[in-house]
């Protein structure tokens, strides 16, 4: 096992798979190569201007900012999903390459492992 | 092979845990080894000690707890998942001055490396969700 | 070569998304609510899968608990455990989907 894929595709703060899966990554980023791709509404966790006080929810994605201080700089995302969203990378925390269909399925196949959140 | 089993979902509610139960024993069954069986999310809720189904119904608890005890079993529950989800061993109740604990072994309480370290030393992951 | 395990009905995304990411080599196990993505004529999805010849499996227990036993696509090849098992064996890696 040389690198593992984080899938990420929940949306923030209706569920904990979000904030929990962050923290497999930060775990996994102790002791692999870890990439993350952020799948379908899971692109959601890094829209930038994220406002949880009136929520009283925690806003971790801040800690996106973060992961390449832990050596985590393989980020990826699905074009269609960004276009289905009405999105670009300009309106994210973070910068993730942005994958077609074919380049996505490769990316599965490039990884050792996958943990899906 | 050796295999890491994941499970995301508590017992009941979604399927993930029974599916997982039932993999995990053909694992066995197929001369397989289990490295690790990880409880993350929701799926800490099957550390419950104080489930109670009605009779009819398959304990889920008490199913992991003999599969683990009758193959000599590592059950992995996330301190951080558990803690927030009100699944404590007697330590952590202490830790925290809750009254009682709900978690006793063989369901044990641990970090995510646990489960980085199956990804990494098992041969195989399978990961059961809600 | 991955193992998809998809547990949802096809009222939910997830065997759409997953259908795109499906590669010749891999293989697709439906599992729990996935079962119902086997059901003949009920998605078209499915149906592209198996023009592509991806082996496409149900888990029998699944199927037999939601009375489903006569009413799958009859190119989905039951299995049960251990076969689950198996063919996690013959593949390198899993993904889960839903």
């Amino acid at each position: 096992m040389k690198k593992l894929l984080f899938v990420q595709s929940h949306p923030p703060h209706g569920s904990l798979f979000g904030q929990e899966g962050l923290d497999a990554i930060l775990a996994g980023s102790a002791f692999i190569e870890c990439g993350v791709l952020f799948l379908g509404d899971g692109i959601y966790q890094l829209l930038k201007e994220q406002q949880t006080t009136a929520l009283a929810s925690k806003n971790f994605s801040v800690s996106y900012q973060a992961l390449q201080d832990y050596g985590v700089e393989s980020l990826f995302c699905s074009a269609a999903d960004l276009l289905a969203r009405n999105l670009t990378v300009a309106d994210l925390i973070v910068t993730p390459t942005v994958l077609d269909a074919t380049e996505l399925a490769a990316l599965l196949r490039d990884y050792d492992g996958i943990l899906d959140f | 092979m050796k295999f890491l089993i994941v499970v995301q979902g508590g017992p009941y509610t979604t399927q993930a845990s029974l599916s997982a139960w039932h993999f995990a024993r053909a694992v066995l069954t197929s001369g397989h080894e289990i490295y690790r069986i990880f409880f993350y999310h929701d799926g800490v809720y099957n550390a419950n000690g104080l489930l109670s189904p009605p009779q009819d119904e398959v304990d889920l608890h008490e199913a992991w707890r003999l599969l683990a005890e009758e193959n000599n079993l590592e059950l992995v529950i996330c301190v951080a998942s558990a803690l927030r989800r009100g699944m404590l061993d007697q330590t952590e109740a202490s830790r925290y001055e809750k009254p009682l604990g709900n978690v006793e072994a063989p369901f044990i309480i641990s970090g995510l490396g646990q489960l980085i370290d199956g990804t990494i030393n098992a041969d195989r992951t399978m990961t059961f969700g809600s | 070569m991955i193992l998809h395990t998809l547990n949802k009905s096809p009222d939910h995304p997830a065997l759409n998304h997953c259908a795109g990411f499906i590669s010749d080599g891999d293989c697709l196990v439906l599992i729990e609510d996935g079962v119902y993505c086997a059901v003949t004529n009920d998605s078209s999805t499915l149906l592209d899968l198996l023009l592509r010849q991806i082996p496409i499996y149900c888990l029998q227990a699944d199927v037999e608990a939601r009375g489903l036993l006569n009413r799958l696509n009859p190119a989905v090849q039951l299995i049960d455990y251990e076969g689950f098992v198996t063919l996690s064996t013959e593949q390198t890696k899993s993904k889960r989907w839903g």
